[in-house]
């Protein structure tokens, strides 16, 4: 049986399992903050994309479509390209089209 | 006899105990800003499903014999839009219909949504933003609204139906 005068005063093993656990408690707690946000981002994205198709339709049937604020519906970037297109990038950047012709009725 | 610390292990431990402040203190440094900006980016979804609520009203309101559907009045002077619209709900009752006014209110620091007669209204926004409304016709109004971080626009139309 060892005697106390035996030990060893510094203990290598338990340092780094001490250090794993801080390590991986860490990257949990990063993981879930990222994740946080990507979710914030998908749901900004939703919202303007409906408020936005919902304005161009309002917009379309009264036929005043220059009454579009384009900087209103952030995170959403608006380019009109032509009288008929409207082209928006959603948050994985993908470009999504609107016909106005096909929402004039 | 117990053996003392050797110099290495003195300098391992400190080693790994400026890591662990190092590391430490850019996690708390970054849950911190991370909190306050989640916050603020709480708020703008708050504002969003507000104007979600209010645009989903406009469109199920009704018009009542001699009154708009939607009676958006600017009260400039106190900063203030107040928008009154009527809707027809389900109640239980031999009709089971009835009709309530819903009251929605932008005072610069709240947006509120009241019921009919009651007392205190449902706050469904807290903080500060401005907003700026432009009538587009007779019928349609754009209300935009400016946050410190960000600026929403929306557009009511009473009198057009979404198909």
């Amino acid at each position: 049986m060892k005697s106390l005068s035996d030990k060893p005063a510094y203990i290598l093993l338990e340092t780094l399992i001490a250090l794993s656990v801080i390590s991986i408690s860490v990257t949990l707690f990063w993981y879930s903050a990222m994740s946080q946000n990507v979710n914030q981002n998908k749901l900004e994205f939703h919202y303007s994309e409906v408020r936005l198709l919902r304005d161009i339709e309002l917009l379309v049937q009264i036929d005043n479509l220059d009454a579009l604020d384009s900087v209103g519906y952030f995170p959403l970037k608006i380019a009109k390209t032509s009288d008929s297109v409207i082209e928006y990038f959603t948050y994985d950047g993908q470009k999504r089209v609107i016909f106005l012709q096909e929402l004039s009725y | 006899m117990i053996r003392a610390f050797t110099l290495i292990e003195l300098l391992v431990s400190l080693l790994i105990i400026s890591f662990a402040l190092v590391i430490s203190g850019n996690l708390i440094s970054h849950a911190i800003e991370h909190r306050s900006n989640f916050e603020a980016r709480s708020n703008i979804t708050s504002v969003e499903e507000a104007i979600f609520l209010l645009t989903a009203d406009v469109e199920n309101s009704q018009m009542l014999i001699g009154k708009p559907p939607v009676d958006l009045s600017l009260i400039n002077e106190k900063n203030l839009l107040r928008i009154v619209l009527f809707k027809n709900v389900y109640k239980d009752g031999q009709v089971n219909f009835d009709t309530i006014y819903v009251t929605w209110l932008f005072d610069g620091n709240h947006i509120s949504r009241t019921v009919s007669d009651e007392k205190q209204g449902l706050i469904l926004v807290s903080g500060n933003y401005t907003f700026d409304v432009l009538s587009i016709n007779d019928s349609a109004y754009r209300i935009s609204i400016k946050m410190p971080q960000k600026h929403l626009s929306f557009i009511l139309s009473p009198g057009v139906a979404l198909l």
